[in-house]
């Protein structure tokens, strides 16, 4: 063999900078919001990543309508200034998507489900709600018994200010205690059925009780 | 006697004519190490880009299988090539990894005018030139970013959320960038003419002896791989059994430290072949829970490994006769 020529022991060196880097990343770069995220499959907005299906629709106050039907004795609709005017209640609730990242201190503004849908008045056969949006494609479920909660809401706001447009702008459904995507975005209608209809989600396998920590194989 | 001639083993009298043609790049251990930790890599990067895509996953459907999949490629991902490295020809990768660590001053050369065509411009390339170096440290740098940020994404709940949050977007980032050096790394070794040669060390072992010369002047490779024997084989085999056993006690250990989560399939997996007498079942397993049964096993087994390397070393020395 040759004479060995003059090396430096780079390679080490790199790998165990790398690894610096990447470990003061993951101790310190939540202090600095996204700076690390090159791609994180979507933009983000308040510390939630926003994801849509079906792009994002456009509310207009003076013709978006909730409307609430199905196996009721009477049947709602509300304006967006109806829901305004209903007493407000706010909720602060850990947020978790299934995919991993988390909002600790989200602050929900809004009205309790369970108050419109006892004004409804659900008969004898009802069991479940089917929420469907205003982009016309996304869908959830929830049965009455968890929609019975009283940190269950319609929230029109976050974190003092009204929703924004990506998200979910007017109404968003927010079950405290499920992952992210029960929280559906844009809701105008509520049914009352008598059986679960699974949301969009969970006919592409997401778990229907969509508990953190006890469902998704999580 | 040089390095390549000690991997040639002894007992090669006479070249054939195809090894003169061809030389022996990399050998049975060194192919089998890229090809567990290229074959995960696929797996995990298919489930991982289903998973994390949310448009993909609209069509893909199935989430929790995927993620059940993209666990499993995972642990063989991370435990996988060592173990391959330790039951099979250890001072091979030994070797590999001393060259990857030393740079001259003609890899830093290379680096600032790299080649695919080293004819027309040579600095002294031994057997991996800077950007195959860059390509191995980064390799080793990534499995070991992935499954750390990857156990805190599966672990969620024991991990404060900053850091969880973080792991995410880091074992997200590092998915794309790693796609990336893979798309390099599968064009400079399939695809592209003047290189492509590569491929050939990789899946056969050999590469032609004129490319060797222009590509890797600086090498001085082996004819021909030391054949294989029963009795190493068999080693090799129940050192791989001991070893993954190993690895699956001690991601067993740390679970029961970070307190394992019975409902995970995976976890239950794990759990059902650590399961060694003594050991704590799953659902017995709490946060922090010592289990020591598991950590005695484990010092077994690092003994069981140890004592069969060594007899590697000192059974020829015993037995000179045994080699031939």
């Amino acid at each position: 063999m040759p004479p060995r020529p003059q090396t430096f022991k780079v390679g080490r060196a790199a790998f165990l900078g790398l690894s610096g880097l990447t470990g003061a990343a993951l101790l310190l770069g939540n202090r600095i919001p996204n700076a690390f995220s090159l791609l994180s499959g979507g933009t983000n907005v308040n510390g939630f990543t926003i994801y849509t299906i079906a792009g994002f629709p456009t509310f207009d106050p003076a013709t978006y309508r909730l409307k609430i039907d199905g196996l009721v004795a009477k049947p709602r609709e509300y304006t967006y200034a109806d829901l305004l005017a209903l007493p407000s209640v706010s909720e602060v609730r850990y947020y978790q998507c299934v995919t991993g990242w988390v909002v600790p201190r989200p602050r929900w503004h809004g009205v309790r489900l369970w108050d419109l849908i006892q004004a409804a008045k659900p008969t004898a056969a009802a069991r479940a709600l089917r929420f469907t949006c205003m982009d016309g494609a996304y869908s959830e479920s929830l049965t009455l018994d968890q929609a019975k909660p009283l940190d269950v809401l319609l929230a029109y706001g976050l974190n003092g200010k009204p929703l924004s447009r990506d998200q979910g702008q007017p109404l968003r459904l927010v079950v405290p205690g499920m992952y992210g995507y029960k929280f559906a975005k844009w809701v105008n209608h509520i049914e009352v059925i008598d059986r679960v209809v699974p949301g969009y989600w969970e006919q592409n396998g997401y778990d229907i009780n969509a508990y953190i920590g006890r469902s998704n194989g999580l | 006697m040089t390095m390549d001639a000690a991997l040639a083993g002894p007992g090669i009298a006479e070249p054939t004519a195809e090894a003169v043609q061809r030389v022996l790049r990399f050998n049975r251990t060194q192919r089998l190490v890229h090809w567990v930790q290229a074959i995960t890599f696929l797996i995990l990067l298919a489930t991982g880009l289903a998973i994390g895509i949310s448009g993909l996953q609209g069509i893909i459907g199935n989430r929790a299988l995927l993620r059940e999949t993209h666990l499993i490629a995972a642990f063989l991902f991370v435990f996988g090539p060592s173990l391959v490295a330790l039951a099979g020809n250890r001072r091979s990768i030994k070797d590999d990894a001393s060259e990857v660590d030393a740079w001259t001053p003609e890899d830093v050369q290379w680096l600032a005018h790299p080649t695919t065509r080293p004819e027309t411009w040579t600095p002294m390339v031994r057997r991996y030139n800077a950007g195959q170096k860059l390509n191995a440290i980064f390799t080793v740098y990534a499995t070991l970013a992935f499954g750390v940020t990857g156990l805190i994404l599966w672990q969620n709940r024991r991990f404060p959320f900053g850091i969880v949050s973080q792991a995410n977007v880091i074992h997200t980032d590092l998915a794309y960038i790693a796609l990336a050096v893979f798309l390099g790394h599968l064009y400079l070794s399939a695809i592209h003419p003047t290189t492509r040669e590569s491929l050939n060390g990789m899946i056969r072992g050999t590469v032609d002896r004129a490319w060797a010369r222009t590509h890797h002047p600086g090498w001085a490779p082996a004819l021909q791989e030391a054949p294989l024997r029963f009795e190493s084989v068999l080693r090799s085999l129940a050192m791989l059994a001991l070893g993954l056993e190993a690895s699956l006690l001690a991601v067993r250990l740390g679970f029961e430290w970070l307190g394992a989560n019975a409902t995970d399939p995976v976890t239950k997996l794990i759990y059902r072949f650590s399961g060694l007498p003594g050991t704590l079942h799953h659902q017995a397993a709490g946060l922090h829970q010592f289990d020591l049964a598991a950590l005695i096993w484990l010092g077994l087994l690092a003994v069981a490994l140890v004592a069969m390397t060594r007899a590697e070393d000192l059974l020829p020395r015993l037995m000179p006769a045994a080699r031939n």
